[in-house]
């Protein structure tokens, strides 16, 4: 199986165009219907991520990927990070990822964010990254979860490489659809009156009892398989709060 | 010369591919890979022997160029020292 995605770019470089948070999301849902065969089911089975997404065509590009989730792994002045992201000249063609399992230990909410966000990484920079061939290998470290939460792109300094993985991370493992479906079953079953945002949009009101959007996060972090944290960020990106 | 960049460059000698010496060696392309672009430290004993083996490098060799004594002199430390230190008085005088 070889994945298909495209998304706007420039050049021979193949370095993205600009992209708004909608239009990562858009390639995210694609490749996450690509992925398994039920995409409205919340849990994506990671197994099945980093055996489907060892052969991509991006944008036209060949690109093999190798996946690591077995070793410590440092950066370049010998820290540890959670997940690098690297193309090396001697391998031709290929983008390696590496995932800490040390670091993350047995926690799988953070070896699920650090998997999509590397995805990321492999799928908007991965083809430029193939496109150094001959330079000194190329690699984005995430040292830390912090790394997993870029500011907004109209605030000064932000970087692309991060937002776009970030962004991309969020909506592979939790698509505002489903996220919504999700948010509509759980207030359903616990009582928690959802605000109406029109033309079919409930979303939560933000000023809500917190002892309830607490159990809320918990809970659909759970289905998710990510952490409640994880699930208030997308909740605000996709506006579904009121 | 760093022991990534003299594995790299022996390596690229026998005309073997990064793949095919990860494969010899029961490890990870990306493991390999950043221990040739000295991403990671050299690795432990057991993996260095199975290197030397791999691309036909006398064992010591590989330990000499991870700056680290053989497992087998380890345990002799005082004595390769006092040798040295013979030869290089001798090679003064």
């Amino acid at each position: 199986m070889t994945l298909e995605i495209t998304y706007p770019y420039v050049g021979a470089g193949r370095e993205p165009l600009p992209m708004k948070a909608q239009q990562i999301w858009a390639v995210a849902n694609h490749v996450r219907r690509q992925l398994t065969p039920r995409p409205n089911v919340p849990l994506l089975d990671l197994e099945r991520l980093t055996r489907a997404t060892k052969s991509m065509r991006v944008n036209g590009v060949a690109v093999s990927m190798h996946w690591d989730l077995q070793r410590p792994i440092h950066d370049g002045s010998g820290r540890e990070a959670l997940g690098v992201t690297e193309a090396d000249p001697a391998v031709p063609g290929m983008v390696i990822i590496s995932v800490n399992a040390e670091l993350i230990a047995d926690r799988d909410y953070l070896k699920r964010s650090t998997v999509a966000h590397e995805f990321g990484h492999a799928v908007f920079d991965g083809p430029s990254m193939l496109r150094q061939a001959g330079k000194p290998a190329f690699s984005m470290v995430t040292p830390d979860e912090s790394h997993f939460e870029t500011a907004a792109p109209e605030r000064k300094g932000t970087d692309w490489r991060e937002f776009r993985a970030n962004e991309f991370m969020g909506a592979l493992l939790v698509p505002r659809s489903v996220l919504q479906r999700e948010l509509v079953r759980h207030s359903v079953a616990s009582g928690l009156a959802l605000f109406d945002a029109g033309e079919s949009e409930p979303v939560l009101r933000r000023r809500s009892d917190p002892n309830r959007i607490e159990g809320l996060l918990i809970d659909l972090g759970e289905r998710f398989g990510v952490s409640a944290t994880f699930i208030e960020y997308r909740l605000h990106r996709y506006g579904l709060v009121h | 010369m760093a022991f990534g960049r003299y594995i790299r460059r022996v390596r690229e000698q026998r005309a073997l591919t990064v793949t095919e010496v990860a494969k010899r060696l029961d490890i990870s392309i990306a493991y390999l890979s950043r221990i040739e672009r000295e991403r990671e430290k050299p690795p432990p004993d057991r993996l260095m022997t199975a290197l030397a083996r791999a691309l036909d490098l006398p064992t010591d060799d590989v330990f000499a160029a991870a700056r680290r004594l053989p497992p087998d002199l380890r345990a002799r430390t005082e004595d390769v020292i006092a040798v040295y230190r013979q030869q290089t008085v001798g090679r003064a005088r």
